[in-house]
C-alpha cells in the first residue's frame, strides 16, 4: 500500500457485499473504506476524500439518489451505483444526478474492477488536459479543436449535430450518458422529450463510424438507459 | 281510454237496439203477407240475439221489450193497442227475455276469457322474452339491465337491484345508471327486507317495494321497484307476473354466480398445478447449481484440503459458472412473475432496429466469442415503436436458447425483414433443430427438451418471449430449417408511422 493509492468508499448496508469488496479491492492496491448507511457514507466520503465512491442504491435509512446529490454539492468523485434488475427508472435517476456508472446486482468481480479503471482513467483525464484535445482510440481518430473526425487516417463528414453528439460523448468517454443528458448537451433543454432524435443520430453516426453498426465497437448502448462511449 | 270506450259501447248498444227494433218492424211489414205470425216473431227474436252478443245485457233487454211491444202493436189485430186479449204473447216476450239474458251472459263469459287469454298470452310473451334474454347475458351487469328493462316495461315501474357484499350489507350498483334505474331507495328498510328475507313494503305516500332475491339456499340481494300504478302493482295476476320475473331474475343469476364458481375452481385447479410443476422445477434447477458452489466452496474454505493452485482456480471458476446459472433463472422467474401479473406497462418508443440488435450482441459478447454471427438486414428499415429492454430481452433469451442448445462453433444468424405491415425478426442456428411436434409446446411454461439434464433453465425463457410478443401485439414461432438447425421468428405489427427527421447537410 503506498500513499498514491486510490481511495474507494463503498456505501453498502449489506455485510457480505462490502465484505467481498472490501477484500478484493484491498487486493488490487485500492485503499478500502466502508460505510453501513448513506449519512454514514457521507460524513465517511467528507473526511476520506476518496478517489471513487461504490453507493448501493438501496440503502436503509435513505434513498441512494440522495447521497448522490448530497456527494455532487461538494465532489466530482467518480460514482458507481450498485442497484438491484428492473429498476431503471432508479438508475436513470442516479446517473442523471452524475453518476457516473452502474453495475446490476449480481455482479462479477472482474466487471466492477473494469468500471473502476475506466471511471478513475476518466476523472485523470479530465483534471490533466483541458477540452480540445487530440483524442484516439485504436483506428479511430477525433480532434475537438480542429473538430476533425479519422478512420484509419481518412476524413469522415459528418453533420453539425452528429458531430456535436459524438463530442459530447467523447468528453464523457467511457461515462454513461443518459438519453436525458445527451439531449440537454447536444439539442438543449427544450428537447427533453425527443429520445427518438437521438436514437436516430446515433443511428447515423454508427453508419458511418462502426465498421458493423449491430456490433458496435465504440457507441455502445445502455439498454433503457443511454449511451457510452467506450474506451 | 278503456273508460270512454266503455260508454260509447254503451250508448250505442241503446241506440242499436231501437234501430234494429224499426228494421224488424220494416222487415216485418214487408213479409207480413207470406209469413205466420210465429216465424214473424222468429225476425225480433234474431235481433235480440244480435244486441245480446253485440252489446250485452242492457241492450238485449230493450230489444226484447220493444221488439215484443211492437210486434204486438203492429201485427196482432187489434192493431195499434196493446189489448189484453194478446196476453198469449206474454210468453213471446218471456221467452225473447230468456234468451237475451242467456245469450249476453254467454257472451260476457266468452268475452272475459279472451281477456283472461290475451292476458295470459301477454305474460307469456313478457316472460318468454325475459327468460330468453336472461339466458344468453354473460354478465351479471348484463342480467340486471334485462331485468330492469323488462320490469319496467311490464309494470312501468323503475327498479334497483341492490347486492349484498360478502359481509351481507347491500350496496348501489357501481355500475352507470339507465334511464329505467330507481336512486334514493330506503337501504335500512332494503337491508330489513333482506335480513328477514320479507317482501317490505314503505309507508302509504311512497310505494317503493323491496323484494329480496333468493336462489335455493343464498339471499342475494334486494330488488327495489317504484310502480307508477300501486293499484295495479297489487292485483293478483300482477303480483303472480312480478313473483314469477323475480324467480326467473334469481334463477339467471345464481346460474351465473355457478358459473364462475366453476370457472374459478378450474382456475385454481390450472394454478395449483402450475405452481407444483414450478415448485418441483425451480427446486431442482436452483439445488443442482448450488450443490456445485457449496460443493466447490466448501473445499476452498477448508485449509486441510491442500489443494494445489490450479484445482482452486477450477473449483472457483465451476463457482462463479453455476452462480451466474442460478442468476439467470432467477431473473427469468422474477420476470415471469412479473408478465404473470399482468404489470407489463410497456414502455414503447421509436428504436432502429439495428440498435436493439446492437445491444443484444455486445450484451452477449462473452457467450458469443467462440460464434460467428451474422446479422443479415436490408439497409433503410423503419425504426419499431416498440419496448426495447423487453424486445432485447426476447432476443436475449433466443441468443441464449442457441448458445445453449448448439454446438460452441456453430454459427447465428440474426435475420430482420420488414413487409407492409409486419417486421419480422428471426434468430437461425445450426445445431440440431427442434424435435418434431414440440414446435408450439416450447413456449410453454416449464417445458424444456430434457435431453441433457444437466442444461437447465426451467424453461421460461421462452415462455417469457411469448408473452412479451403478444404483449406488443406481434406472435413468435419456432420451427426447422430445411438446410438444417432451429428458426425462432418474431413477427411484430407496424401499425404506426414512423417520425422523419429533416436531412441534415454535412
Amino acid at each position: 500500500m503506498s500513499k498514491n493509492d486510490p481511495i474507494i468508499i463503498i456505501i453498502e448496508d449489506d455485510p457480505a457485499i462490502r465484505k467481498f469488496l472490501h477484500t478484493s479491492l484491498s487486493r488490487q492496491d485500492f485503499i478500502v473504506f466502508e460505510a453501513e448507511s448513506g449519512k454514514q457514507g457521507i460524513v465517511e466520503a467528507g473526511m476520506r476524500k476518496p478517489d471513487l465512491m461504490i453507493l448501493d442504491l438501496g440503502l436503509p435509512d435513505m434513498d441512494g439518489v440522495e447521497v448522490i446529490k448530497s456527494v455532487r454539492a461538494w465532489s466530482g468523485m467518480p460514482i458507481i451505483v450498485l442497484s438491484a434488475r428492473n429498476h431503471e427508472q432508479h438508475k436513470i435517476d442516479a446517473l442523471d444526478l452524475g453518476a457516473n456508472d452502474y453495475l446490476t446486482k449480481p455482479f462479477g468481480f472482474g466487471e466492477l474492477l473494469a468500471r473502476i479503471r475506466v471511471a478513475l482513467r476518466h476523472t485523470n483525464r479530465a483534471s490533466e488536459s483541458p477540452q480540445g484535445e487530440l483524442f484516439k482510440i485504436d483506428n479511430l481518430q477525433i480532434d475537438l479543436l480542429n473538430r476533425m473526425v479519422r478512420i484509419d487516417q481518412q476524413e469522415v463528414r459528418l453533420t453539425p449535430i452528429q458531430y456535436r453528439l459524438l463530442s459530447v460523448l467523447v468528453k464523457h468517454a467511457g461515462k454513461v450518458m443518459t438519453h436525458q443528458q445527451i439531449l440537454r448537451e447536444v439539442w438543449g433543454p427544450s428537447y427533453q422529450e425527443n429520445a427518438h432524435y437521438l436514437r436516430i443520430y446515433m443511428s447515423q453516426l454508427r453508419q458511418k463510424l462502426e465498421q458493423d453498426p449491430t456490433q458496435p465497437r465504440y457507441l455502445l448502448t445502455e439498454s433503457g438507459v443511454g449511451y457510452r462511449f467506450k474506451i | 281510454m278503456q273508460v270512454r270506450s266503455n260508454a260509447y259501447h254503451g250508448w250505442a248498444g241503446y241506440i242499436w237496439a231501437v234501430l234494429i227494433t224499426v228494421i224488424n218492424t220494416l222487415i216485418g211489414h214487408v213479409l207480413y203477407e207470406r209469413l205466420d205470425l210465429s216465424n214473424l216473431v222468429m225476425v225480433f227474436l234474431l235481433g235480440v240475439v244480435f244486441i245480446a252478443m253485440r252489446f250485452g245485457r242492457g241492450p238485449s233487454i230493450v230489444a226484447s221489450l220493444l221488439g215484443v211491444g211492437t210486434f204486438d202493436l203492429f201485427f196482432v189485430a187489434p192493431y195499434l193497442s196493446l189489448s189484453p186479449a194478446n196476453s198469449q204473447y206474454l210468453i213471446t216476450l218471456l221467452a225473447m227475455l230468456v234468451v237475451a239474458i242467456v245469450i249476453s251472459n254467454l257472451m260476457i263469459n266468452v268475452k272475459s276469457q279472451a281477456m283472461i287469454a290475451a292476458y295470459r298470452e301477454r305474460m307469456a310473451t313478457a316472460l318468454y322474452a325475459m327468460s330468453k334474454e336472461l339466458g344468453s347475458c354473460q354478465t351479471e351487469q348484463d342480467i340486471v339491465c334485462t331485468a330492469v328493462r323488462h320490469l319496467s316495461r311490464e309494470f312501468n315501474s323503475r327498479t334497483v337491484i341492490l347486492f349484498a357484499d360478502d359481509a351481507g350489507n347491500l350496496h348501489y350498483p357501481k355500475a352507470p345508471d339507465l334511464p329505467e334505474s330507481l336512486r334514493a331507495v330506503d337501504l335500512t328498510l332494503a337491508q330489513w327486507a333482506l335480513d328477514n328475507d320479507t317482501l317490505t313494503g314503505q309507508d302509504s305516500h311512497n310505494h317503493m317495494l323491496y323484494f329480496p332475491l333468493h336462489d335455493e339456499d343464498k339471499i342475494m340481494g334486494v330488488l327495489a321497484l317504484l310502480p307508477s300504478d300501486a293499484g295495479r302493482i297489487n292485483l293478483p295476476e300482477q303480483q303472480q307476473l312480478l313473483e314469477t320475473l323475480l324467480r326467473q331474475l334469481a334463477q339467471a343469476l345464481s346460474r351465473l354466480r355457478f358459473a364462475e364458481q366453476a370457472k374459478s375452481t378450474q382456475i385454481q385447479i390450472e394454478a395449483e398445478r402450475l405452481r407444483n410443476s414450478l415448485l418441483s422445477a425451480i427446486s431442482h434447477d436452483l439445488r443442482t447449481p448450488l450443490s456445485t458452489i457449496i460443493g466447490s466452496a466448501s473445499a476452498l474454505a477448508d485449509d486441510k484440503s491442500n489443494l494445489q493452485a490450479s484445482d482452486r482456480l477450477d473449483l472457483s471458476r465451476a463457482i462463479v459458472d453455476e452462480a451466474e446459472r442460478m442468476a439467470l433463472l432467477i431473473n427469468n422467474l422474477l420476470d415471469m412473475a412479473r408478465l404473470d401479473a399482468g404489470k407489463i406497462d410497456l414502455n414503447k418508443q421509436w428504436y432502429p432496429v439495428e440498435e436493439i440488435i446492437g445491444s443484444v450482441l455486445t450484451r452477449q459478447h462473452k457467450y458469443l466469442q467462440t460464434r460467428s454471427v451474422k446479422v443479415l438486414m436490408p439497409s433503410g428499415i423503419p425504426m419499431l415503436y416498440v419496448d426495447a429492454v423487453m424486445i432485447e430481452q426476447v432476443l436475449i433469451n433466443l441468443v441464449e436458447n442457441a448458445i445453449r442448445y448448439t454446438p460452441q462453433n456453430s454459427g447465428l444468424e440474426i435475420t430482420v425483414d420488414i413487409s407492409m405491415q409486419t417486421a419480422r425478426i428471426s434468430v437461425a442456428d445450426h445445431g440440431k433443430g427442434i424435435p418434431e411436434g414440440l414446435e408450439e409446446k416450447l413456449f410453454e411454461k416449464f417445458y424444456q427438451t430434457r435431453n441433457e439434464a444437466a442444461q437447465s433453465g426451467v424453461g421460461l425463457g421462452l415462455a417469457i418471449c411469448r408473452a412479451i410478443v403478444e404483449a406488443h401485439g406481434g406472435h413468435i414461432s419456432a420451427s426447422n430449417r430445411r438446410e438444417g438447425g432451429a428458426i425462432f421468428e418474431m413477427v411484430l405489427p407496424l401499425d404506426r408511422t414512423p417520425p422523419v427527421l429533416a436531412q441534415e447537410d454535412e
